[in-house]
């Protein structure tokens, strides 16, 4: 039976949490800790409000979760900064929520998919079949050309980058190691220098030359 | 610590996605595609957390945010406005360490693992560290994220001004469960000023009562009076005018409520007002049912629901009207 009438007792908790979070400051971190624990409980309550799949325009069928996810945001900002505004007198917490969910956070949650295009890779395994593909194809046309460049260096850029105290470690050497999968915890290993003083050349070298790899971003 | 209690869940939506897939896109090496997206996933998800009490933070001018940069580093970096730099980062399911890449800075004011689901639907913040002293930091180890809000501190939250707030939220009753009503129970109803239809049938002008009044399928699919009728006087401040609003309630099965709502005129007046509306709105505020008086001497509209459902029942006349929210 869908019903979303609960016994008094099993409500409490969460009236506890909102009564906690409006004896504190606002903004005090004792206030945002009780909010925290208050938002998961509702979160993971199971009695939040689910729009019939009716009520949900017939192009977004297919995004349904997703502006759950979208309401579930809003509802959690807005309940954060609005919860001396909860009245017990008035009914339970829950009470509360469902009734936002369902006249204000669901419409909103529709609207934000206009905004912003729906994911269609968002699951992991389509993720690793993704990247599953052999090295060979698994490769852009782009990214053969970025490696091309990062070896040949045709604008002497990557290797006059080098590093103060260990001239002989240049920029394009240590790129290329990234690039070959090593991470910077190896890489300073095998040159026997700190990691900290790599990674700090390493990135300040990044930022200088960023510019030239743009061209390489795949459209 | 006690980890389940401790971690905070975060769902993922529109805006996340949206941005993770803007940038893996950008990625000419396809083995650094999954990182990224999950990187900007995990920055996303620590964003949205710290929104809640209204903490700002910039991902836009990040490094997690460049996908140039995405191309030679593994960071997932967001700064949190006016404290530094967090780095967020992703934990697959089953694993039980959290992976930190060496291209993180070194002043980061810590670091935030973020556990996702299988569809990447929800994150998960798993915990937090201050410091780094290895590549894979196992999970056990890890402070609450409740520690992080020690660190990051209090928050300027300036509450929205009142008139954002429309009316529907300062005037919010719990609905009225009527599942009591069925067995005969009216305590919650008459505390809101419902009484027993014989108590305020006498108000009623008795030449409005046309038709066939109260009748609702029984079982057998006949009509018959219902037989439970509540019954409510309402004033309208504008005119004084006042109707008097008749409910009646009957279990056609288990799973189904028909319900039968009607309006008459009071005071000696044959007709009700003519600008009087009644609408039945559903749990979300949309109006499924209306019609207007038109001069007309009632109203009558009849409805079923099941168990769990919401619904309210409004009467508007011009500017003024009234809303009762009711749970069957």
């Amino acid at each position: 039976m869908n019903s979303n009438y609960m016994p008094q007792e099993l409500d409490e908790s969460y009236e506890q949490l909102a009564l906690e979070a409006q004896k504190s400051p606002p903004g005090s971190v004792d206030r945002q800790k009780a909010l925290s624990r208050l938002v998961n409980k509702i979160f993971q309550s199971g009695r939040l409000y689910r729009p019939s799949r009716q009520k949900v325009p017939p192009q977004f069928q297919g995004a349904y979760q997703e502006i759950i996810n979208n309401a579930l945001q809003l509802l959690a900002i807005f309940v954060c900064e609005h919860i001396d505004k909860y009245d017990p007198e008035r009914g339970t917490l829950m009470g509360w929520i469902n009734h936002l969910m369902a006249i204000k956070f669901i419409h909103e949650g529709i609207d934000q998919i206009q905004d912003k295009r729906l994911s269609r890779l968002g699951n992991r395994q389509e993720l690793d079949e993704f990247i599953a593909a052999p090295s060979e194809s698994s490769e852009s046309a782009t990214y053969k050309e970025l490696r091309t460049f990062i070896e040949e260096d045709p604008e002497n850029i990557l290797r006059t980058l080098k590093m103060k105290s260990r001239p002989d470690i240049t920029f394009q050497l240590v790129l290329i190691r990234r690039l070959n999968g090593q991470t910077l915890q190896e890489i300073a290993n095998a040159f026997k220098i700190p990691l900290q003083t790599l990674a700090a050349f390493y990135r300040r070298s990044l930022h200088k030359v960023k510019a030239n790899f743009r061209d390489f971003l795949d459209p | 610590m006690n980890q389940a209690e401790s971690q905070v869940i975060v769902p993922l939506g529109s805006e996340a996605h949206y941005w993770a897939e803007r940038i893996y896109q950008k990625q000419p090496d396809f083995s650094r595609k999954r990182q990224i997206y999950l990187n900007v996933l995990a920055v996303h998800a620590v964003s949205q957390y710290f929104q809640w009490f209204g903490i700002s933070s910039d991902w836009q001018t990040c490094d997690s945010h460049d996908p140039v940069l995405g191309m030679f580093m593994d960071v997932a970096d967001l700064e949190i406005i006016g404290r530094g730099k967090l780095e967020c980062r992703p934990v697959l399911p089953g694993e039980d360490h959290v992976f930190i890449s060496s291209d993180a800075e070194e002043d980061r004011i810590g670091y935030v693992a973020v556990q996702f689901d299988e569809a990447l639907e929800t994150a998960t913040l798993l915990g937090f560290t201050k410091t780094v002293s290895q590549d894979k930091v196992p999970l056990d180890t890890l402070e609450s994220i409740e520690t992080l809000l020690d660190i990051v501190g209090t928050s300027l939250v300036a509450p929205s001004p009142v008139e954002d707030i429309s009316e529907a939220f300062l005037n919010w009753h719990e609905p009225v469960p009527l599942r009591a009503w069925l067995s005969n129970q009216f305590n919650e109803l008459v505390a809101i000023g419902w009484q027993a239809f014989e108590a305020i049938e006498r108000f009623i002008t008795p030449e409005s009562r046309t038709g066939m009044a109260f009748q609702v399928r029984s079982h057998r699919g006949a009509k018959i009076e219902a037989p439970i009728k509540l019954g409510k006087l309402f004033n309208f401040e504008k005119d004084g005018d006042q109707v008097a609003l008749v409910m009646g309630l009957q279990e056609v099965e288990p799973l189904e409520t028909e319900i039968l709502v009607e309006v008459y005129p009071t005071g000696g007046h044959v007709s009700l007002p003519k600008d009087l509306q009644l609408l039945i709105l559903d749990e979300t505020g949309t109006a499924v049912m209306q019609t207007q008086a038109c001069g007309s001497k009632n109203i009558q509209m009849e409805f079923s629901g099941e168990p769990g459902e919401q619904f309210s029942i409004k009467l508007a006349m011009g500017e003024f009207s009234m809303t009762e929210a009711f749970q069957l």
